[in-house]
Parts: structure tokens; C-alpha cells; sequence
């Protein structure tokens, strides 16, 4: 335990001193905080309300990010939005590593012919593209926010397994992996007290790259009408709504735009930062 | 030889599988009959279209069928609106996604390749440090608020290009009417793809830099140009047709989107009207042409592999 933190210090002593990667944490916690906060300032009454005397406000001191077509306060939709936006993020890319973990840990460990299926079904899914999949699985569930998450974390596990199962096949020729076997632990004892924590971080830089993935194809998803219905908000939705309204009314697809924009950044410096701070061959 | 034959003969266990995997997806997906017929048909009329469309078969005979049909060219009838045969309509609107795609392959690249080596002649410098700032902000950016912004900038308010659509005749007939609807399409998605590219291959290039023959090169008095271009670029490569074998990808789905944005009379707008519309037939089709592509890019990079660096080989053995 005390070795742990340790090395968790001197990551944490890296990490400081990387200016764009504590830009990352910074707005990453900002825009958790500011999660959490919808949950007082924007209830869902106040995101439905319609008020179509105020209809496509440009920004005002009323309303700063101006109003939409039903004139709904675009800033606490958005609000909203990051909501759901960080819960999709987090929570596909913990299905998505949790299923990658479990299939990639046992192949590698294994091998013989449950790694041939594991890995048969892998190249299967990795043959088209990410967002495809996550579309066909999601019009094969059905449209709303839960079928999208789920498809999300699906359509993700299989570079998760591919990932870690590399990972394990040259952990497993290291000694102690030998010696646990020598003092007859089993094979359970060995994937999850020796192999997994070693793939710690690995997992944590991936695992935040990947959250810009998974929140990049949600506004996707959302984008298509296959995320959350209306009238919950959700960043890609605001967007599909702005692309109808670009004739008459230019502010609406800004905002949301931004907010992605804001959001991918912020786990961008993060994964960045953390993959230099956990590797021992980088020094600043 | 023999081992390229093998690669492609893999691709058909795979290519077998992704058609079993969607087509199941879209079993899943529900009852086609309810949105193909109006809301108070009879009993009769929706048994007899179930029929005629095998629903009242179990899966794996209407999957059976499904692939001897796909073999002798017939990939079945589209379930939604005009009932049109899916294998023509993909036929006629693969060039529309192709010209889209090559254009902009031809842009990102140029884009990137001219990024990189500008940045890699003073790495630091002013112009290396504002490229790498604007990369990151392309790479993080949605494509479909791109092209809604440029939408509003350049078609809206300056007029210089038309918002959608994809111009009149085929692309040879009338090339300015194309290459106009082109731009903001092609610009929406190149600059992404050109901001991943630019990154791979400044970083190969600063590599290269540092190595023995590009120091003897100098050492001989070549004009830094010369070497940049002449030494460091041509050993840089390797890396970047790695990467433009995924971004091909890439490419492939970001058109899923970036057709719709622009109503651009592809594949990929097709696709989302069809998996939105559970219409099973073209979701098959569009998806298996895609696999198809994929792979075969990924087999072409590795080829290219071996034609650029003669030390890789197919097997990965050593010399014989």
C-alpha cells in the first residue's frame, strides 16, 4: 500500500508540471461540478418549459446562450446536456472495459481455442467501423438514451479486449507470474491479484481517450434523432435542431458545438497528460 | 504471392460473420410488416406480406436464403417507400460517396503533408507551436458542427458555396458545379482527417530527422529542403499509409454524418435513413460494403508495407 502511493506521488509530481494536462483536469472537474449542479440549477421542468413568445433569442442578459425554437433557455439545456454527455462517457466506457477486461484477461491468459473464439468475434466487430455498429445496435435495440449507452459500450469492447489481451500475453512470461503459479495460486487469483492491476494504467489512459470517443459518438447518435428523445436535451440533439433552424437563426448550433468542443479537449490534455505522467520514459 | 491469396482467403470467415452479426441485429430490430402497410390493413394482408418476405420462416432459413440471394447478386428489396431492388440503388450511389471520399483523401493529405514539413523545418517555432494548438482543436471538434458552422459562414453569409446537394450530371460532365458542392463536404471532413495525419507524420518526421543518413546527407552539404523533402519525407511514410489505411476508415464513417449534414447523395445518408427506418435489406447491403472496403484497405496497407520498406514481409519471417 505504502509502495502504491508512492509511485502515485511521483506520477502526480509529473503531472504538475505538465501545464496542458492540468488544463485538462481543470476542465474536466468544472464541467463535473457543473454536472452535478444541473441537477438544482436546470430541473427538467425548467429545460422543457416552452415559451414561445421568446422564441430564438440571440444571447441576451436573460438568457446568455440565447433561446431555441420553443423558447427553451439554450444555456440550461446545455447545462443538462453536460449531464448526460459525462454520464454516457463514463458509463460506455466502463461497460465497454469492464466486457474487454473479463474476454482480453481470460484469452491471453488461456489461450488455445477460447482465445480463437475471443479473438474471431474481436476481428468480426472491428471489421466496420465504431459509429456503424453503435448505429446498428442501437436501431436494433430502439432509440433512447439507455439502447444507445448499452450499444456504445458494446461496439467498444472489442479494442478494449484486443488492448488488454496483448497486454497479458507479455505479462505472463514475467517471473512473478511463474512464481505465483510455483506457490499454487489459481488461475482466478492470477488474473485478478496479478494480471489486472498491472494493467491499471494502461487502462486509466486509454480508458480517458476513450471517454472523448464515447462522448463524440453519443452527440452522434444524439445528432441522428438514435440518442435521447426529445424534449430531454442532449448536446447532439440541440445541434440536429440548430442544423434546421441555420436559415432563419445562427446562434443555435454554436453553443452545443462549443460545449463538445470544450468537453473532448478537456479528456484530450487529460489522456495526454496521464500517458506521459504514468510512462517511465517520459521526462520533463 | 501465395500469401496474399491467403490474407484475402481470411477475409471471407470475417466478412461471413459481420453479415450473421447484422443480420440478427436486425431480426432483433422488430417486425418490419407494421411500418410497410397502413395502420387498418387485415389479418390476410399482413400474413401474405409476411410471406412473401419469409418473416413466417425461423432466422437461420431467412438467413440462409438471404445469402444464396447475396451471391447470385440479388441483395433483396428495399423494405421502406419506393421498394426499390437494394443492389442497383447501392450501385448507383456508391460514386457519389467515392467521389466525396477521394477528394477528400486528396485533401487531407496535401493539407497534412504540407503541415508537417512546414512545422518540422523549426520544430518550436512559432508556426510549429500555433499548428499543433489548431490540431488539437480539430481533432476534438464534432464533424457535423463543422460543417453546420461552415454551412452558416460560407454558403449563408458569403455566398461562395451552395449549403447541399451534389450538382447536376455526373462529376466529369460538369466539374465546377461539383468541385463547388464539393468544397464545404470535402473541407468538413478533411480537416479532421488531416489534423490525425499531420500529427503521425510530424512526430516520424522529427524521428527521421535524427538519424545517421539524414545527418551524413547534411554533412554533404545538401540544402535542408533537399534533405527534408529528398530523405527525411520518403522514410517518414511508413507510419503515415499506416495511419491513411485507418483514416480511409475513418473517412467511412465520418461520411455516415457528414452526408447527412449535407444531404449528399451517398451511401452513408442512405444508410442512417435505412437504420433509422429498420429498412433490413439496405442496412445489410450498406454494412457488408463497408466491411468489404475495410478490410481491403487494411490488406492494401499492408502490402504498401512492403513496397515502400523492403525489410517488412507479408509473413513477418525473415528473408529467404
Amino acid at each position: 500500500m505504502k509502495e502504491f502511493l508512492l509511485s502515485l506521488r511521483t506520477v502526480w509530481v509529473k503531472f504538475r508540471r505538465d501545464k496542458a494536462a492540468i488544463g485538462g483536469l481543470i476542465i474536466v472537474v468544472a464541467l463535473a461540478i457543473a454536472a452535478l449542479l444541473s441537477f438544482w440549477l436546470a430541473p427538467f421542468s425548467a429545460v422543457a418549459a416552452q415559451d414561445l413568445t421568446n422564441a430564438l433569442q440571440p444571447p441576451s442578459s436573460a438568457h446568455w446562450m440565447g433561446t431555441d425554437q420553443f423558447g427553451r433557455d439554450v444555456g440550461l439545456r446545455i447545462l443538462y446536456g453536460a449531464r448526460i454527455s459525462l454520464f454516457v462517457g463514463f458509463v460506455a466506457v466502463a461497460i465497454g472495459m469492464s466486457i474487454g477486461l473479463l474476454l482480453g484477461t481470460s484469452a491471453g491468459y488461456f489461450g488455445g481455442w477460447w482465445d480463437t473464439v475471443v479473438m474471431r468475434i474481436t476481428d468480426i466487430m472491428l471489421a466496420f467501423p465504431f459509429l456503424l455498429l453503435a448505429l446498428a445496435i442501437t436501431a436494433a435495440l430502439g432509440p433512447s438514451l439507455q439502447n444507445a449507452l448499452l450499444a456504445l459500450g458494446i461496439a467498444s469492447f472489442p479494442s478494449y479486449t484486443r488492448l488488454v489481451r496483448g497486454s497479458v500475453l507479455s505479462l505472463r512470461e514475467e517471473n512473478y507470474i511463474d512464481a505465483a503459479k510455483v506457490a499454487g495460486a489459481s488461475a482466478n487469483r492470477i488474473m485478478f491479484r496479478h494480471l489486472i492491476p498491472n494493467l491499471f494504467g494502461t487502462l486509466i489512459v486509454y480508458g480517458t481517450l476513450r471517454v472523448s470517443t464515447a462522448i463524440l459518438a453519443e452527440a452522434g447518435l444524439s445528432y441522428l434523432g438514435l440518442g435521447a428523445q426529445p424534449p430531454t436535451p442532449t448536446w447532439g440533439g440541440m445541434l440536429s435542431e440548430g442544423r434546421d433552424y441555420i436559415l432563419f437563426f445562427e446562434w443555435m448550433p454554436l453553443f452545443p458545438g462549443l460545449a463538445i468542443l470544450l468537453t473532448v479537449t478537456g479528456f484530450n490534455l487529460l489522456g495526454d497528460g496521464l500517458r506521459d505522467a504514468l510512462d517511465p520514459k517520459t521526462r520533463k | 504471392m501465395q500469401l496474399l491469396l491467403k490474407r484475402i482467403l481470411l477475409m471471407i470467415p470475417t466478412l461471413f460473420g459481420v453479415s450473421v452479426l447484422v443480420f440478427f441485429l436486425m431480426a432483433i430490430s422488430g417486425d418490419p410488416v407494421r411500418s410497410l402497410l397502413p395502420a387498418d390493413a387485415s389479418r390476410e394482408q399482413i400474413e401474405a406480406v409476411r410471406k412473401e418476405l419469409h418473416l413466417d420462416k425461423p432466422i437461420y432459413i431467412r438467413y440462409g436464403m438471404w445469402l444464396n440471394d447475396a451471391f447470385h447478386g440479388n441483395l433483396g428489396k428495399s423494405y421502406t417507400g419506393s421498394n426499390l431492388p437494394v443492389a442497383p440503388e447501392l450501385l448507383r450511389r456508391l460514386p457519389a460517396t467515392l467521389e466525396l471520399g477521394v477528394i477528400t483523401m486528396f485533401f487531407a493529405t496535401l493539407l497534412s503533408v504540407l503541415v508537417a514539413v512546414l512545422s518540422v523545418r523549426k520544430p518550436g517555432g512559432a508556426f510549429d507551436q500555433t499548428a499543433r494548438t489548431v490540431i488539437f482543436v480539430f481533432l476534438a471538434m464534432p464533424g457535423f458542427w463543422l460543417g453546420i458552422e461552415l454551412i452558416i459562414l460560407f454558403s449563408r453569409r458569403l455566398g461562395w458555396f451552395p449549403p447541399a446537394g451534389q450538382g447536376e450530371g455526373s462529376f466529369w460532365a460538369n466539374i465546377p458545379s461539383h468541385l463547388a458542392h464539393l468544397a464545404l463536404p470535402a473541407i468538413t471532413l478533411g480537416v479532421g482527417t488531416a489534423a490525425s495525419l499531420c500529427r503521425v507524420l510530424r512526430a516520424s518526421l522529427l524521428e527521421v530527422l535524427h538519424s545517421d543518413f539524414v545527418r551524413t546527407a547534411r554533412a554533404k552539404g545538401l540544402s535542408s529542403n533537399v534533405v527534408l523533402i529528398r530523405h527525411a519525407l520518403r522514410n517518414a511514410l511508413i507510419p503515415f499509409i499506416t495511419l491513411s489505411g485507418l483514416t480511409i476508415a475513418g473517412l467511412l464513417e465520418g461520411s455516415i454524418i457528414i452526408e447527412s449534414v449535407f444531404a449528399w447523395p451517398g451511401i452513408g445518408q442512405w444508410m442512417v435513413d435505412a437504420i433509422k427506418g429498420r429498412d433490413a435489406p439496405v442496412v445489410m447491403a450498406g454494412v457488408l460494403l463497408t466491411a468489404v472496403i475495410y478490410s481491403a484497405v487494411n490488406l492494401v496497407v499492408d502490402v504498401l508495407y512492403t513496397v515502400v520498406d523492403p525489410r517488412v514481409r507479408l509473413d513477418g519471417g525473415a528473408g529467404r
